[in-house]
């Protein structure tokens, strides 16, 4: 769909980027909010991985936007170096909380910091988050981390702030080959709706029964557990050490 | 399909339950099986038990007093850890978890006033001064001491045990409850961990006390009571048999009948952590003591005997540290395991384990010598609860020298 308008919007600058995409993919779900649903909007988004270059632009856009200290990230593309039949190639898979339909993470949090709202966002109230990290074991997607200065957890938003001010998530906005679409999954006529109708897509994870609202469209069956190989680099790993020192 | 895959770049999250779960977990074990210890004489009636019983009934107060310091220490906000009352979540096990660690300490602290009752009325009678006035606080204002308020106290102290025996196993059951719901670690994800981890508890906190009376309890000839020893190692045994038939049916149905994910655990317990999973825990921890306990030859070989007694409780440590541990150094989406060395100083490291240990010593010490656990007998040999408590300590008297 919008691949074309969207690199084009790129070049034409930020500003007007915003502008337009607000009237567009976001715009278009809030008339439908008006329109066809009683119930609001509910918000996913689809990864087109055939499209996703590995830039890493995401993950720093959500960085800079949401100041996640260092070493932490409420998305990340993952790569891999595959072998199949003697020819290496990169694999990439960007990921992020998948608001899920049934949240491991809200069923076990013991004070309620952690729930989903009407609009189906994930969220955490960090006044309230004591800190004890169940919900970053009962996540199996690992999109949590406690975050090192409020000391409570912490994960991605969908950047409502953004959605609220009728923006597109920051991610979804800096992403270089329109990978990742965001919208109402209420709305059969948003951008989300129309490629999840007209595509076949995957979930991470799928038995782990927590109905993920982030799909992958060609999501190789290798990548949407735990990743069988050899682990090279994990900055995860150095933030650990690093955490304490913060 | 893909041949080879490696990663380059991945950021899963690592440890984030350090050494303070286990540390809690191992804890929360003790008191449990104390506390059942100390039930086998004051709502059961075994007198076979009763020099143990105040004793039991201290460590299981104590252990469960110095456990959640450590808990709360490890919280992102400490100091919210209140919040946890009034924003109860159902659905949660750690959320009920705070009202079992607010009510069970009650109720054993309860059950001790009245175990201890009467003997505190004759302190206070002999004492003079503020400690007079002290002890009559701690006799909980009463210090008449007759038959009919001993057999009160004896009722009552009975009741409190029949209801600290459910609230004993939730509290700790319930933390094996909080690792058997994540589904998310193949390693934690079984509706056996609440059993496991009570049994486990039942072996460290046998094997505890077997160590206390080994150091603290003495026959009427002020020498270590074998005979008490040696039934405590059976029930060490036992304990250990249970144990192990409960591992046998996870590990087997789990290699054998479950999702792929648990073939990673058993990688992970049988090859790649072989070592601390097999040899120490199970081997030394669980075979190795389970042989010298029913093995009487062996046991009789008394430094043996007290080895494997404090290998048994090393072992059920190592199993706590194992499980939380070592369930999360199995990444959820990354390639490989993790490996965790914790930090000496700090939130998350050894010194916070040892501190806390420091704690435990420190109230176990200030309350067995305040609190008169041992038991009573020779020249003012009426000193228990009840008439059939001293028939008891008479019986004994013949029956242990
Ligand atoms: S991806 Fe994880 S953190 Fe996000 S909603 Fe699902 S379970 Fe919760
Ligand atoms: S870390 Fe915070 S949000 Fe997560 S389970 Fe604990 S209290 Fe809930």
């Amino acid at each position: 769909m919008g691949n074309e308008r969207r690199n084009f919007m790129k070049v034409l600058g930020a500003g007007l980027a915003v502008t337009a995409l607000s009237a567009g993919t976001a715009g278009a779900t809030s008339a439908g909010k008006k329109s066809a649903q009683k119930d609001g909007p509910r918000w996913g988004m689809v990864v087109d991985l055939r499209l996703c270059i590995g830039c890493q632009a995401c993950t720093v856009a959500c960085s800079t936007e949401n100041q996640i200290p260092l070493g932490h990230f409420r998305t990340i593309v993952s790569s891999y170096e595959v072998t199949s039949g003697g020819r290496p190639r990169r694999y990439t898979l960007p990921r992020l909380c998948n608001h899920c339909a049934k949240p491991a993470c809200v069923t076990v949090c013991p004070t309620q910091a952690t729930r989903q709202r009407s609009d189906g966002a994930v969220v955490v109230d960090n006044t309230v988050c004591i800190g004890c990290g169940y919900c970053i074991q009962a996540c199996p997607y690992d999109a949590r981390f406690i975050n090192p200065l409020t000391k409570t957890a912490d994960k991605c938003t969908f950047c409502l702030h953004r959605i609220e001010a009728g923006l597109l998530p920051a991610c979804v906005e800096t992403c270089v080959s329109g990978a990742r679409t965001f919208g109402d999954l209420n709305d059969p006529r948003s951008a989300v709706s129309r490629l999840l109708a007209t595509v076949p897509t995957q979930v991470l994870k799928k038995d782990m029964g927590t109905a993920p609202r982030v799909f992958y469209i060609g999501l190789d069956e290798d990548f949407s557990g735990r990743v069988e190989g050899r682990q090279v680099l994990n900055p995860a790993g150095q933030a650990e050490h690093q955490e304490d020192s913060i | 399909m893909n041949d080879q895959i490696v990663e380059l770049i991945q950021t899963g999250s690592q440890v984030h339950w350090g050494v303070a779960i286990p540390q809690y977990f191992f804890l929360t074990g003790i008191s449990a099986a104390a506390f059942l210890l100390s039930t086998l004489t004051y709502v059961f009636g075994d007198k076979r038990y009763e020099s143990i019983a105040g004793l039991s009934l201290i460590v299981a107060f104590t252990v469960l007093v110095a456990a959640p310091l450590n808990l709360i220490a490890d919280l992102g906000q400490p100091g919210r850890f209140y919040s946890l009352l009034y924003h109860f979540h159902g659905t949660s096990p750690m959320s009920w978890g705070v009202f079992l660690l607010s009510s069970y300490p009650l109720l054993i602290a309860l059950e001790m006033a009245f175990v201890f009752r009467a003997r505190f009325a004759r302190r206070s009678q002999t004492a003079s001064g503020l400690l007079k006035g002290f002890y009559r606080l701690l006799a909980l204002g009463s210090v008449e001491v007759t038959p009919d308020t001993e057999a009160r106290d004896h009722r009552i102290g009975k009741i409190l045990g029949t209801i600290g025996i459910p609230t004993a196993l939730a509290v700790h059951g319930y933390t094996g409850y909080i690792l058997g719901v994540v589904r998310a670690r193949a390693m934690w994800h079984t509706s056996l961990m609440p059993l496991i981890f009570l049994i486990s508890a039942m072996v460290s906190g046998v094997a505890l006390m077997i160590l206390l009376s080994w150091i603290m309890v003495r026959n009427d000839r002020g020498k270590v009571d074998w005979s008490l020893m040696d039934r405590l190692g059976i029930l060490l045994a036992w304990s250990i048999v249970g144990d192990l038939i409960l591992r046998l049916l996870w590990y087997t149905i789990g290699l054998s009948y479950s999702s792929a994910s648990f073939q990673e655990v058993g990688n992970f317990i049988f090859g790649h952590h072989f070592m601390e999973a097999v040899v120490l825990e199970l081997g030394l921890g669980l075979l190795l003591p389970l042989v010298v306990m029913t093995v009487p030859a062996l046991r009789r070989i008394r430094p043996l005997f007290i080895l494997t007694v404090i290998l048994a409780i090393f072992g059920v440590m190592l199993f706590r540290w194992d499980t939380v541990i070592g369930g999360q150094l199995i990444p959820k989406i990354g390639a490989g395991f993790y490996e965790y060395i914790p930090s000496f100083w700090g939130r998350t490291g050894v010194m916070h384990i040892i501190g806390n240990w420091g704690f435990w010593i420190l109230f176990f010490i200030l309350f067995t010598s305040f609190l008169p656990w041992k038991k009573t007998s020779g020249k003012n040999g009426r000193a228990n609860q009840d008439k059939t408590h001293t028939d008891s300590i008479l019986e004994r008297k013949g029956a242990v020298s």
